[in-house]
């Protein structure tokens, strides 16, 4: 059901935080020790000669920032970023404690809805994901889930047609090189109408990051200041396997990481200062028996929270974060427990821009049952965040005197009027035995299940224009041809 | 729309200030007393009933919507020949001796209510004694419900179907049970006539017991 009308911010007495200002002092100290004294390795000539002229130290492809520089980025970013959905209305404020959530991208396989096998994603699976997540209402934007393999070189422009063309909601995007994220910027302007409409009302994110520990490879760089030139959103977010390629320990690995974050958004805000960019990343820690990385590991989760606190309470910044997946292969009992904790941490963690939903398997494989149930407990989540209500009719004093002792609320007026505000389920079963049994005696994934392949089956997107998707066919005409060339 | 529509759509959407005003409209236009009743407040409940049944509203919205046919049967009663005003019967309600859990009960009451028995609820903690009394009191009584939360009240149940069966009254009624800690065996156990799960279910097991397909 759509609860969109749920407020997205938490409000309790006390919001989560898991770092006193003392301790952000620390890790913001850290890091710009790291980043003076260690450096950061940035494979971008154009990047590394505009760090040195405006003072920083510059060995070969190490760059060494002072600490004033990096101070003075922080403070040049916006702390708000508004995105608009395909339409041009308003989807959501990145800012403050606003919570946000949406899916992942570029998994190599799909967990088949139909037959529970693991296989290559495909075409069909990206329209498929697109589908799912304009049709559920708890989704506020979209990531690519799968990466496609049916366009070795130009996969991102084609991911990004179809997830323009299946879906209303704001997207955050992948992008190879600079000549990727502008045709993907093309088809956004093909919408909007002009690169200036665009960045007025950005359409999607674009989704960038730093290779830990310390290394901003040419692309990621040249990325950055792409979307910086164009006042086009991105985020730099640094996915460390802490234990491998950054400290075991969360302070460790806070440090580096937003050493790491700080380092692009010196490079970004140099490039065009005030340019709009979200903080923050993950450091989950890899398992150091089966090597795999973490991704949902409490670890993970106190990092991911922590380095947002960082971001919005310390620079003042819209902030990034991970969510709604699991290390699990299939979508089972602890796919859904891993994914409700992720759900609900960041949540009241207050972080802004949270993807990785639908994510198993650390993020090879997508599974559109996790996307279906996680949508219900966000439905949930966003309810609980939303507290308690104090006026004098939620206060309810005359009901309590008026129905007394002994007495019963179920034929009050009240009762009535409010209960439209309690949480309604969709896939969640609520019945007695008797008519749990009568209906089937359904388990909760044989629901999600039915309700994903129905939407894949039935639901129609609002398509794009005639005008709009010619003009979509020809970019991708032209990224084809030119990949052909090369 | 007719008048007499109106004030069927009045008690679908349980606007009790509107009724008793919807009612005069409705017998001013002309229609008989027995219309205002049956098509006017009893059909919408009907309607309602169903909805609940199939899970498409909630309980508030059912006895609210039953509050305004009460309102509108006793404004139109005086103008009813004894014959006209159809119930399904009398029934009396209790929690039982040593339990004060009442909502399920209440619940049961009310539906019970809304489907057309005519309901003397005697609340909770009632003695086995109080229930014979009860039902001396309303001899035309079809049904007596009894209702327990604990596992350690629900042997009242069967003090109270014992009590009964002293007194020789037994026979003139049929006692069902419900509760959370309740099920069919210990129904049979202790002699009651039926048992269900849910209010819903007791609606229709009441109107089984009584002769009237649910």
């Amino acid at each position: 059901m759509d609860r969109s009308d749920f407020n997205n911010v938490q409000k309790c007495g006390s919001p989560l935080l898991f770092l006193t200002r003392e301790e952000m002092e620390l890790v913001h100290s850290g890091a710009l020790q790291v980043l003076r004294e260690v450096g950061s390795d940035i494979q971008h000539e154009g990047a590394r000669e505009m760090l040195r002229k405006v003072g920083c130290g510059v060995k070969g492809k190490r760059v060494f920032m002072p600490e004033g520089l990096v101070e003075w980025a922080a403070r040049q970013a916006p702390s708000h970023i508004h995105v608009y959905d395909r339409d041009g209305n308003i989807a959501m404020d990145l800012g403050g404690r606003n919570v946000y959530y949406g899916t992942g991208s570029d998994c190599p396989t799909i967990l088949d809805v139909y037959t529970g096998e693991h296989r290559p994603f495909t075409y069909k699976d990206m329209e498929d994901g697109a589908k799912i997540t304009d049709a559920l209402p708890q989704l506020d934007f979209l990531m690519c889930c799968g990466l496609m393999y049916d366009y070795p070189v130009t996969s991102y422009e084609h991911q990004y047609a179809v997830m323009l063309r299946n879906s209303t909601k704001p997207q955050v995007v992948t992008a190879a090189n600079r000549e990727s994220i502008s045709n993907i910027t093309k088809m956004a302007i093909a919408v909007r109408g002009s690169l200036e409409e665009l960045s007025k009302r950005p359409l999607f994110i674009m989704y960038n990051e730093p290779t830990s520990p310390l290394n901003h490879t040419f692309d990621a760089v040249d990325k950055l200041i792409y979307c910086a030139e164009n006042q086009l959103p991105t985020n730099y977010s640094p996915c460390m396997m802490t234990g491998a390629t950054g400290p075991i320990t969360n302070a460790g690995g806070l440090i580096q990481a937003d050493a790491e974050c700080l380092a692009g958004l010196v490079i970004h805000q140099l490039a065009r200062p005030g340019a709009p960019i979200v903080f923050g990343g993950a450091m989950y820690n890899m398992d150091l028996k089966c090597m795999q990385p973490t991704y949902c590991s409490p670890e993970s989760i106190v990092n991911n929270i922590a380095l947002a606190q960082i971001g919005r309470d310390l620079y003042h910044v819209p902030t990034w974060g991970f969510t709604g997946c699991s290390g699990g292969k299939v979508f089972d009992a602890q796919a859904m427990n891993e994914s409700a904790q992720y759900v609900f941490a960041v949540g009241f963690g207050g972080v802004n821009l949270n993807h990785d939903v639908g994510f198993m398997n650390y993020g090879l494989t997508f599974s559109y049952e996790m996307l279906v149930a996680a949508n219900e407990t966000i439905s949930q989540m966003r309810r609980v965040f939303d507290g308690v209500v104090f006026d004098r009719s939620h206060m309810a004093i005359d009901i309590i005197k008026k129905v007394g002792p002994k007495g019963h609320y179920l034929s009050e007026e009240h009762t009535l009027e409010y209960n439209a505000e309690m949480w309604l389920p969709d896939l969640t079963d609520r019945a007695d035995l008797e008519k749990w049994e009568r209906d089937g005696r359904t388990t909760f994934e044989q629901r999600v299940k039915a309700r994903a392949i129905d939407i894949i089956e039935n639901y129609k997107p609002k398509p794009l224009t005639p005008e709009q998707d010619a003009a979509v066919d020809e970019i991708l005409r032209l990224a084809d041809a030119a990949a052909e060339k090369k | 729309m007719s008048k007499l529509s109106e004030l069927a759509v009045i008690v679908e959407y349980g606007k009790l200030r509107e009724v008793e005003a919807a009612v005069a409209a409705a017998l001013d236009e002309g229609n008989a007393p027995i219309d205002v009743l049956n098509v006017g407040l009893v059909d919408p409940i009907n309607v309602l009933g169903e909805k609940f049944r199939l899970g498409e509203i909630f309980v508030p919205e059912l006895l609210i919507a039953s509050r305004c046919m009460k309102t509108g049967v006793e404004k139109v009663r005086p103008m009813l020949s004894g014959g006209d005003v159809k119930s399904l019967g009398r029934a009396i309600c209790a929690t039982v001796a040593g339990d004060m859990h009442d909502i399920g009960k209440n619940l049961v009451a009310l539906l019970m209510g809304s489907a057309g028995f005519e309901v003397v609820d005697i609340g909770m903690d009632v003695e086995p004694e109080a229930v014979v009394e009860a039902l001396r009191e309303n001899p035309d009584t079809k049904i007596i419900g009894l209702s327990a939360l604990l596992t350690t009240t629900m042997y009242s149940m069967k003090d109270t179907i014992e009590a009964l069966e002293e007194a020789g009254l037994r026979d003139r009624v049929k006692v069902m049970v419900g509760g959370a800690p309740v099920n069919q065996k210990f129904a049979d156990q202790i002699g009651a006539d039926g048992y269900a799960t849910n209010a819903t279910s007791a609606v229709d097991l009441a109107k089984k017991l009584v002769g009237v397909s649910g």
